[in-house]
């Protein structure tokens, strides 16, 4: 099956922003990905099984760019990052210091738990998207839970 | 609260920016050239030891080095430094101190993290071509290379010029607004550019 973009973009668009800004943590950049991310999709001629399919479809290919991103060279000052942040209307602290908290992680560590909680995927799902085994998944999600925990102290439920 | 309930309520707050929209029609080639967007050919106008001329870092302490570099068309000394998250970053300052100039890269180091990025990976993405807009004019520079564009435009707002660097060519079409795109087999042409370039 495919769907159309603009209804794609409707419900996605921001979940996808999410994804690429939780790998390159720069809002110009993210959104740079957004837009490549849907023309990629534009592009191909994938038929996909289901909605979800299609959604992790582009998680994966936005994750993937974010990763490209990284790779290259950074033209933008870093300082954008800080003052995207500053920008946020967080509801409370707790939730400022907890996005900073995750984006602070190592990549290896933050990609997993974003999409653990965030997107609700099971390990299984995140192993697909990101193309490494469940046991990898699984430690990755353990350590970067140990981190968070580190960090957040009583703010952060063991929830393992 | 659970844990996946302080990520829905953080995260949710995180958003594209108001003047983000998603352009939902074909692009066909953009995707396969470089682009520059006006606001970046601002920041890479940058070239690190070009033209053949001698390259050195000095150290200046601990992980902060001096590199000369070409900055619109002229040589000058820009300060690379690497961050605690293995970030390279590089800023050249005018004689009063004041940067003009800044940015950083990071590679992959293949084992799930990234590191500083060497000298020659710097020169390697800062020696593209770049435009800058000068006492009201817009200016084209690669290496030491310095092109006023002014009157040069056609009837579609844009200008065609072909560098030379030893055995290659650069194709590089500009636009008024200072975008640029540039290719080593052929000019960019009118519909393959971004539309907010003519806007």
């Amino acid at each position: 099956m495919r769907l159309p973009v603009r209804e794609l973009a409707e419900k996605y668009q921001e979940h996808v922003f999410r994804a690429a800004f939780s790998v390159c943590r720069n809002p110009a950049e993210a959104e740079d990905i957004v837009q490549d991310t849907f023309l990629k999709y534009m592009e191909s001629d994938c038929q996909f099984e289901s909605e979800e399919h299609i959604k992790a479809w582009l998680l994966r290919t936005a994750i993937n760019r974010s990763k490209d991103v990284l790779k290259a060279f950074w033209h933008r000052k870093r300082g954008s990052f800080e003052e995207y942040m500053e920008s946020v209307p967080f509801q409370d602290p707790e939730s400022r210091r907890l996005v900073e908290t995750v984006l602070s992680l190592p990549k290896a560590y933050r990609i997993p738990i974003y999409l653990f909680y965030y997107e609700d995927y099971p390990v299984k799902e995140i192993a697909d998207i990101l193309n490494l085994s469940e046991n990898t998944v699984k430690s990755r999600l353990y350590r970067g839970r140990k981190m968070m925990q580190d960090i957040l102290k009583e703010n952060w439920t063991d929830d393992e | 609260m659970t844990n996946k309930d302080k990520f829905k309520r953080a995260f949710s707050e995180l958003h594209t920016s108001d003047a983000f929209v998603l352009d939902t029609e074909e692009k066909g080639m953009i995707r396969k050239m470089k682009f520059r967007k006006t606001i970046i050919a601002v920041c890479t106008a940058l070239a690190v030891c070009a033209g053949g001329a001698a390259c050195y870092a000095a150290d200046v302490g601990g992980i902060q080095r001096t590199v000369q570099v070409w900055f619109h068309g002229d040589q000058t000394t820009a300060t690379m430094t690497v961050d605690e998250d293995n970030i390279t970053h590089y800023s050249v300052k005018d004689k009063n101190g004041n940067e003009i100039i800044s940015g950083g890269g990071v590679a992959e180091d293949g084992r799930g993290g990234y590191r500083p990025l060497t000298e020659s990976e710097m020169n390697e993405y800062l020696s593209e071509p770049s435009t800058d807009i000068m006492g009201g004019k817009l200016y084209l520079f690669y290496k030491n290379q310095k092109m006023d564009l002014t009157g040069k435009f056609d009837k579609d707002g844009l200008c065609y010029v072909t560098l030379n660097d030893r055995d290659k060519k650069i194709y590089v079409t500009v636009a008024k607004n200072g975008g640029l795109a540039s290719r080593d087999d052929k000019y960019a042409q009118k519909n393959e550019l971004p539309e907010e370039w003519f806007r």
